[in-house]
């Protein structure tokens, strides 16, 4: 933050704070910081930020603790957090919305994230699928990781794993093509989050 | 009746990384009836890169699929052997069916009319029928007497409960139920829905180093000399990762864990008389046949 007084940077703050909670669909004041995430969390033990803590600093208007944290990019997703909350607050959405917001800023705390997303949709966006020999050739190369997982090459290859052909290929990708393009230029709304549709969810 | 006709959403490794998931589930699939029909034109569902990107990207993706089924197949179920594509096709479901302006939204987006009617399914849903399980059990020609088997989940077939909804998210049975009908023994354990990295082992894979080695000892103390997986990444983050995790283990002292890790549909197949090279049990990292062959030289049926 490069503001020029104290009063201009918590305003600044407020308003990162207020896109991530939106973008997330959370409500920073459900949280009684309880510790139940933290406690379940798969990766809290070596990362630099609790998700409680996470969430403490928000409350807070400490952003910048938040912003550049490895944390948000450490969580993988896998919902214990969520589903031991007592207020269910969707920490893992929480997440992605602070890397999302870190993306979109172009600040990731976590070069490899980005990166990799990139490549990704890069890949998706001209076959329509995923290309996972392309995908893991350009991120060694990219990031440097140049002998990432090269060790199990040769067995995925020998046991008809990889480049053994048969992959799926559209036979016009056409219009995936134009709609990731388009998705990807304009970030739009829309979702926010998985547990506000409480109840009306599934539908089973 | 049981359902048995299936609009088939293969996802990205269906015919790599995740071939021998393709191979066992079709092979037993066949034995049992099922009718699994590939959705024509179907594109990836975005994994982690399409939310990551933007809410509308990460249910563009999955919805314009699962329209291109509902225009094919009409109400068939849709199923999804990867637990990433499962979540991925379910959000957009379940964000789909919030209300009509939700619907409206994700049409808009594909530029199709898609009415969101038909549900998504992951590799077990098939196999939790009662009718399917007693045409399993009578397929059983040479069971897995007494392997005991860890029967592991990972996160996202169990949670979010919202969008998932078919096990409980901490406790799942489910594979459990349906193994034990092979003559395997499943065990107890701890970790069944820990998160094995998914793909966190390529992006910060310093990080998560320990979580393959802690599922997998997990398993071991409980007395489990097998895993079973019902997930593409999960079995690769297992399997491959698991000389990774020996290595770890050797510099502490300890011994290696020799733990085989399977997709549920090999031991099932595996149950049904299955040879080693039409199950996919010989496209491991972890040698997997043995294993298989001693039990089943135990379970032979006179």
């Amino acid at each position: 933050m490069d503001a020029c007084s104290e009063s201009d940077a918590r305003a600044q703050a407020g308003e990162a704070i207020a896109s991530i909670t939106e973008d997330a669909g959370v409500n920073l004041r459900d949280c009684y910081q309880c510790g139940k995430c933290s406690g379940g969390c798969p990766v809290a033990a070596g990362a630099d930020l609790t998700p409680r803590q996470v969430i403490r600093e928000l409350q807070l208007g400490r952003v910048d603790r938040v912003l550049g944290a490895r944390m948000p990019w450490l969580c993988v997703d896998c919902g214990v957090c969520l589903a031991r909350c007592p207020q269910s607050v969707d920490l893992p959405s929480l997440m992605e919305a602070i890397c999302r917001y870190e993306v979109d800023h172009g600040c990731a705390a976590v070069r490899e994230g980005p990166k990799f997303m990139d490549i990704f949709l890069d890949n998706l966006q001209r076959k329509g699928v995923s290309d996972e020999v392309n995908l893991a050739a350009r991120y060694n190369i990219e990031t440097g990781h140049l002998f990432q997982d090269v060790g199990g090459l040769p067995r995925m290859v020998g046991a008809g794993l990889i480049m053994s052909g048969g992959a799926h290929k559209l036979e016009d990708p056409s219009d995936v093509t134009r709609m990731v393009a388009r998705l990807r230029a304009a970030p739009g709304q829309g979702g926010a989050g998985d547990r506000e549709q409480q109840g009306n969810g599934g539908g089973r | 009746m049981a359902q048995t006709q299936f609009a088939f959403f293969p996802g990205c490794s269906a015919h790599s990384t995740g071939r021998a998931y393709t191979e066992s589930f079709m092979y037993v699939a066949e034995r049992l009836g099922f009718e699994v029909s590939e959705i024509p034109e179907w594109n990836c569902c975005g994994a982690s890169a399409g939310h990551l990107r933007s809410h509308d990207l990460g249910d563009a993706l999955p919805a314009r699929s699962l329209a291109l089924s509902e225009e094919t197949f009409g109400d068939r179920p849709v199923l999804a052997l990867c637990a990433g594509c499962y979540i991925n096709l379910r959000r957009a479901l379940v964000h789909a069916r919030r209300s009509p302006e939700d619907l409206a939204r994700i049409d808009g987006l594909i530029g199709r009319e898609w009415k969101a009617s038909a549900e998504v399914m992951n590799g077990l849903e098939p196999f939790m029928d009662p009718e399917v399980q007693s045409r399993l059990s009578s397929c059983v020609t040479r069971p897995l007497k007494g392997l005991k088997v860890a029967c592991y989940y990972g996160c996202a077939m169990v949670r979010p409960r919202d969008v998932c909804a078919f096990d409980d998210d901490e406790d799942p049975r489910s594979m459990e139920r349906i193994l034990s009908l092979t003559g395997a023994e499943p065990v107890e354990w701890s970790f069944k829905t820990e998160c094995c990295g998914a793909s966190h082992q390529v992006i910060v894979q310093r990080d998560m180093k320990p979580m393959v080695g802690r599922i997998l000892e997990n398993a071991a103390a409980a007395g489990a000399e097998a895993v079973a997986t019902a997930c593409p990444l999960c079995m690769l983050n297992l399997d491959m990762r698991e000389a990774e995790a020996n290595r770890q283990r050797a510099e502490l002292g300890k011994p290696p864990l020799r733990l085989p890790v399977y997709y549920f549909t090999e031991l099932i197949a595996a149950s049904f008389g299955g040879k080693a090279d039409e199950i996919g049990i010989k496209r491991h990292f972890t040698p997997a046949v043995e294993t298989v062959e001693a039990a089943r030289s135990q379970g032979v049926v006179a």
